[in-house]
């Protein structure tokens, strides 16, 4: 795993995001300062690149529309800040079993499809071939439907239809089953997970 | 591609943010720009306003008369109210579901230079409340306002619950491009016509459940909501 710059770690330089409230490009640096910080953030807690993806783009244009509200003036600040923001949604996710993607609408934003080129950058990046070991142990955690459910999206990498077609339900059934195992897991586990899930 | 350079997704990602930057930044230039216009405006419109002669007054006066009939919206929003207040947009007055004066807003800069609204009664063209359901009291000047950066998102909303009179909730505020404002409370949606400067006022009779209640407009062509429970 790739260790943080020392940008990312917030120890020398000003805030980009605050520059950003007037400078374009400054939040173009700033993405690129955290972006993939803040994927494999999702990638580790919900296992599933289209979804940590989607996370993602919210996290930024939640950032870029709210950055007039932030009051710091370091990088350690935006960093909490925008992290504060992907906890938020990640919770919000695991609650209610659906992406929030209000903010990405109303920036007008088309969101980019996934290739395997991207597919493969996050599981590398998230080190997710570890964690599948991890996961799998972990699944007798949680209730049996869940346990399936995130059993045939996560480890086999199936579609929310076709299980849902399995399990005779709706695809929302399954997305609600899978953030919730997911979220039990982490809670089940505590910090033998957070060691795993140590962010980048 | 290298290790840890981003992937395609990732990078599309960066242009499509790093434009609505772009897009974010020019129209709080515009907006910074239309709004110090729109200050000259408004004490234009505030002096026009002081011109205007007493007949308009006595006009005003039987629309707004507090003991007689609510007045129809459209009415209210068409006819001028003259509103020698400094800052009170005639043009967004509403009518009080019980009818008396109708509710209008007041807009003004605070000392830190944030856009502000305030809400009350406007009686024969000067914004204030009723104290104790009968006594109207002049709303002091810069005080007492709902402030935020005027061009966040293109709308400001704010929500009051006034108990005197009658039990009221009201929600007001400015939406940036004047564009049609959509008011939903308690599953009813109403929609409002801004007046001058995207101002608008929507009164409704009791305290309502505020929990689903939101705002919309469009903002450069894109849908803005704001949640207000």
């Amino acid at each position: 795993m790739a260790e943080p710059t020392s940008a990312e770690r917030g120890t020398t330089r000003a805030s980009l995001l605050a520059r950003s409230v007037d400078d374009a490009a400054a939040f173009g640096t700033f993405y690129e300062h955290y972006a993939r910080r803040v994927s494999v953030y999702f990638m580790r807690r919900v296992f599933d690149p289209e979804i940590a993806f989607d996370l993602t783009a919210e996290t930024f244009a939640l950032a870029l529309e709210r950055r007039r509200q932030f009051r710091g003036d370091s990088a350690q600040e935006e960093q909490g800040w925008l992290f504060a923001i992907a906890r938020s949604l990640l919770h919000a996710y695991w609650r209610k079993g659906r992406i929030e993607r209000a903010a990405v609408a109303r920036l007008g934003i088309e969101r980019p499809s996934l290739g395997t080129e991207d597919i493969e950058y996050l599981h590398r990046q998230a080190g997710i071939e570890t964690l599948r070991e991890r996961l799998a142990e972990a699944l007798d955690a949680v209730r049996p439907e869940q346990a399936a459910a995130i059993r045939a999206r996560v480890l086999e990498e199936r579609g929310y239809a076709e299980i849902a077609a399995d399990f005779k339900t709706t695809p929302d059934v399954i997305r609600a089953r899978v953030s919730r195992g997911l979220r039990t897991m982490q809670a089940l586990l505590g910090n033998q997970v957070e060691d795993v899930l140590a962010d980048a | 591609m290298k290790p840890d350079e981003l992937p395609p997704a990732l990078r599309e990602l960066q242009d499509k943010l790093h434009q609505a930057a772009q897009r974010d930044i020019e129209i709080e230039r515009r907006v910074t720009q239309r709004v110090r216009r729109g200050r000259w405006r408004r004490w234009l419109l505030v002096a026009l306003a002081a011109i205007v002669s007493a007949g308009g007054v006595a006009v005003a006066q039987r629309v707004f008369d507090r003991k007689g009939a609510d007045a129809p919206r459209d009415q209210v929003q068409q006819k001028v109210a003259p509103a020698a207040d400094p800052g009170v947009i005639a043009t967004s007055a509403a009518p009080d579901p019980t009818g008396g004066p109708p509710w209008a807003m007041r807009v003004f800069t605070n000392a830190r230079g944030l856009g502000c609204v305030a809400v009350g009664r406007l009686l024969d063209g000067t914004l204030g409340t009723y104290e104790a359901g009968r006594t109207f009291r002049k709303l002091p000047v810069g005080v007492s306002g709902a402030c935020e950066p005027l061009s966040r998102g293109g709308l400001i909303v704010a929500v009051q619950r006034r108990p005197q009179p009658e039990p009221r909730t009201i929600v007001y505020g400015l939406a940036r491009e004047g564009r049609t404002v959509r008011v939903t409370i308690a599953g009813e949606t109403r929609t409002l016509q801004p007046g001058a400067f995207g101002s608008f006022v929507d009164v409704r009779a009791g305290f309502l459940d505020m929990a689903e209640a939101s705002v919309s407009t469009t903002v450069g062509g894109r849908p803005v909501s704001r949640r207000l429970g």
